[in-house]
């Protein structure tokens, strides 16, 4: 049987109110599985508790390997496999190779960065997603920040929680679910 | 006001020794002008450029603050602000280079090159000395009038506040046609058969970054105690050195652009400006300029952790400066010197710029605090 984790979805109207909210909601012992807001909000990574994040590895990786196809590629068309004299200069004029070593760089730097968002947040068609099972809320894309609250055990007290909720001016509380 | 922000804001311009150098740099700098008019009036330029750059480019950060609604750089706006206001000493300097040195400065300005320069002589209807001086006094009153407008605050109102935004808007775009015209003037012109269409772009990418370490620089310096009215968290540390590693990136690519074009296109009009900067010890100092101001913030800049090290940026950022000083050097002194030397006029008109600098910023960040 498919187990479900039950998980509550708690809109708010601002930014500041979300990173709030995400504070209180983990020093309450309770489970913050995402956040989805409009755009990237400042201070949400620390107030969700996630760890230092490592895609600029992936990135820089990325830029590295393109720095060296690009320009390599490059020297070795020019100076190895079909010398050409252009404009007088020598075979192996570094200026020249700037601009698409550096546009190359660019280029895989940026896939690698999207690559790792799809592997990370199991986006590949083959991976169960992190998504709820239940449409995200359709405001999320405007003006809305909702924090996704997991029930983590039996300790959990809806009357409770739905008391947090409005201590901390949530405008809506709804429930998601997600397989797990 | 405390004792703490005095501790924080004063010191440095009020001391005598300050002061003592001031006037000695101006000294210098006068005896200078008096002995080798060349050496003593480019001195001036690049003091007085440098200086200009600098209070543009904080200018031009707290604008696109103000237009972008940006709050993150609220806790040390008085910064840009105070630093936009000392506009009025680099824009006296340049004043006083273009009433005094014009003619020793530039050729367009000595009838008897003009007269052998077919080139100059079609130029003449733009680079005549009347037009050039309305058109540095008007930028360089509209540039004073506009800074006033966006940071001056009436005693009572809130001094730290951000520009208004529609003050700033008109600001950006009134900047831009100020650093473009007047980067084609005052140093294209020192060369004045030469041209790059790229001069423009380049003048601001220099005086943004520029503007951006000298915030940075001051900032971190500032923020020191907790009475003080500059507070830097770790986001707006990170968020400085992004932007600093951002633009020297953006500077870098300008600077390579204008030189690759003309180094593959080899067209004997466009490459002397270049020949002349990769000609004896100049070339040294050319490409020292993109190590200084691209290679070291890239590479200490990449991680993050050395963003949020205010020891680490503000250290980074000081090299920036130095960087940027040596760019407006380089796009000043060989036009008039075959070999470099020892830049000690440049040097003591840039110091006594910055230190006139320093003492009307003081003063404006004391009105704060």
């Amino acid at each position: 049987m498919v187990e479900r984790e039950r998980i509550h979805s708690v809109a708010f109207d601002s930014p500041e109110g979300a990173v709030e909210a995400a504070h209180l909601f983990r020093a309450h012992g309770l489970e913050i599985r995402d956040v989805h807001t409009p755009f990237a909000v400042h201070g949400m990574d620390e107030a969700m508790g996630l760890r230092e994040t490592r895609l600029p590895m992936a990135t820089l990786f990325g830029g590295v390997l393109g720095c060296c196809l690009g320009f390599g590629f490059q020297a070795w068309t020019h100076a190895v496999d079909w010398p050409l004299n252009i404009g007088g200069k020598t075979n192996l004029a570094w200026p020249a190779l700037v601009p698409i070593g550096f546009e190359v760089t660019v280029l895989l730097a940026a896939l690698a960065t999207v690559a790792a968002l799809f592997v990370r947040g199991r986006l590949l068609p083959s991976l169960t997603g992190r998504m709820p099972t239940t449409q995200p809320h359709a405001r999320v894309t405007d003006d809305r920040f909702v924090v996704l609250v997991a029930e983590r055990d039996g300790s959990f007290s809806p009357a409770r929680f739905h008391k947090l909720c409005e201590r901390l001016g949530a405008s809506e509380v709804l429930d998601a679910w997600r397989v797990s | 006001m405390n004792n703490a922000t005095m501790a924080a804001t004063s010191g440095w311009a009020e001391r005598p020794l300050s002061k003592l150098a001031g006037a000695l740099c101006l000294l210098v700098l006068v005896i200078g002008i008096l002995l080798r008019p060349e050496a003593g009036w480019s001195g001036l330029l690049i003091g007085g450029f440098f200086g200009l750059t600098l209070a543009l480019g904080a200018s031009l950060f707290a604008a696109i603050n103000a237009v972008s609604g940006a709050r993150w750089s609220a806790p040390f706006a008085v910064v840009p602000s105070a630093l936009g206001r000392t506009l009025i000493v680099p824009a006296l300097a340049l004043a006083v280079t273009f009433l005094g040195g014009l003619s020793v400065l530039y050729p367009w300005a000595q009838p008897a090159v003009v007269e052998g320069s077919h080139l100059l002589q079609e130029k003449t209807a733009w680079l005549n000395v009347p037009f050039f001086l309305a058109r540095a006094g008007i930028i360089l009153l509209v540039l004073l009038a506009m800074t006033h407008s966006l940071f001056h605050r009436p005693a009572s109102g809130n001094a730290a506040a951000l520009p208004r935004p529609p003050a700033a808007a008109v600001f950006l775009v009134v900047f831009a046609v100020a650093i473009t015209v007047g980067s084609w003037d005052w140093l294209m012109s020192l060369e004045p058969e030469w041209f790059s269409t790229m001069y423009g772009v380049y003048s601001f990418a220099g005086a943004f970054v520029g503007g951006i370490a000298a915030i940075t620089v001051l900032s971190i310096r500032l923020s020191g105690s907790h009475a003080s009215p500059v507070q830097l968290g770790e986001r707006q540390l990170h968020d400085l050195g992004s932007l600093l590693f951002g633009f020297s990136v953006f500077w870098a690519y300008i600077w390579f652009c204008q030189y690759m074009l003309i180094w593959y296109a080899n067209i004997p009009e466009e490459t002397p400006y270049y020949a002349r900067r990769l000609s004896y010890s100049w070339s040294m100092l050319f490409w020292l300029n993109p190590v200084v101001n691209f290679v070291v913030p890239f590479v200490v800049l990449l991680s993050s952790r050395a963003k949020r090290n205010p020891q680490v940026l503000m250290e980074v950022a000081g090299v920036v400066l130095a960087g940027r000083w040596l760019d407006t050097y380089l796009m000043v002194a060989p036009a008039l010197a075959r070999y470099p030397e020892f830049p000690v006029y440049a040097l003591a008109a840039t110091g006594a710029v910055l230190l006139g600098m320093l003492a009307i910023g003081q003063r404006h960040l004391r009105a704060v605090g």
